[in-house]
C-alpha cells in the first residue's frame, strides 16, 4: 500500500525508518547539498512490494515537478544484504 | 570526507546516482557484497531487459534465499559515495521484481578508504590519501 503523507517537517531518515519498518520511503530534500544531513520532509511511504511501482511513479512524478527526492528504506530489513556468490557456467 | 552513523548495526548513506536522469538512493554499505547493485526501477522505471542483452551478466546467489538473480552490468555516468564523487562507475542491475534492496558493495567501496570508529559509532569515507590525512581524525567520543 502506498501512502501519501506529504508531510512538511523535516525528519531524518533514521526517524523515518524507526517510525515506518520494513517500509520503502521517498522524501524531498531542499538540495543536493543537503544528502549528507540524512533528513528530508517525507513525502510518501510504501508499506510493502506491491506498492514499490506507485512508490517509484511518485517519485519520478515529484523529480519531474523539480523536487528533489531520495529513494530509502527496505521492505525486510535490508535482507538481500549479506554474502553475494556467484554462479558460474 | 564524509561520514554516517551506525543505525540498528547497519550503515546506510545517501548517494548521487546519475544516468539519464540524476537519483538520490539511500544505499546500504555491505562489505560482504562483491557487487552494487539495485532494481532497474531505482535508476530507470523505461529501462527494458533487451536494452542490456549485450552487457555482461552474472547470476547472484545471497540476496533471494535459495535462488540466484540476474544482474546486467550497467554504466552510471556519475555516482557519489555521500559527497565523495566516485565519477563514472559500473553497477550491477536486476529486472527481477523480488529484489528491492539497494546495495554498495566492494566493487565500489573498495576504492575509498572507509574507517568505522566504535567509539562514536560512525563510518568515515575518504576518497583518498590526501583526503584522509587533511580530514580524518579518530574522534573517541
Amino acid at each position: 500500500m502506498l501512502k501519501i503523507l506529504n508531510e512538511q517537517i523535516l525528519r531524518t531518515d533514521d526517524e523515518i525508518e524507526d517510525i515506518y519498518k520494513d517500509c520503502k520511503y521517498v522524501s524531498i530534500i531542499d538540495s543536493y547539498d543537503k544528502i549528507g544531513e540524512n533528513s528530508g520532509y517525507l513525502y510518501c511511504v510504501s508499506t510493502s512490494e506491491d506498492s514499490f511501482d506507485e512508490l517509484i511513479d511518485e517519485r519520478d512524478r515529484l523529480e519531474e515537478e523539480g523536487k528533489i527526492c531520495v529513494l530509502g528504506g527496505s521492505y525486510n530489513n535490508g535482507g538481500a544484504v549479506g554474502v553475494q556468490y556467484e554462479f558460474k557456467g | 570526507m564524509y561520514s554516517t552513523n551506525l543505525k540498528d548495526n547497519r550503515y546506510k548513506l545517501n548517494c548521487i546516482a546519475i544516468a539519464k536522469e540524476i537519483r538520490v538512493i539511500k544505499f546500504i554499505v555491505d562489505t560482504g557484497a562483491r557487487i552494487t547493485c539495485c532494481n532497474y526501477r531505482v535508476i530507470d522505471k523505461c529501462m527494458q531487459e533487451c536494452e542490456l542483452r549485450n552487457s555482461e551478466t552474472k547470476l547472484i546467489g545471497g540476496l533471494i534465499k535459495g535462488e540466484a538473480v540476474r544482474f546486467y552490468r550497467y554504466r552510471l555516468k556519475q555516482i557519489t559515495i555521500g559527497t565523495i564523487n566516485m565519477d563514472a562507475q559500473f553497477i550491477w542491475i536486476t529486472f527481477d521484481k523480488r529484489v528491492t534492496d539497494i546495495v554498495l558493495g566492494m566493487d565500489i567501496l573498495k576504492q575509498v578508504i572507509m574507517i568505522t570508529n566504535p567509539y562514536n559509532k560512525k563510518v568515515y569515507f575518504c576518497k583518498d590519501a590526501e583526503d584522509f590525512n587533511q580530514n580524518f581524525c579518530l574522534k573517541i567520543r
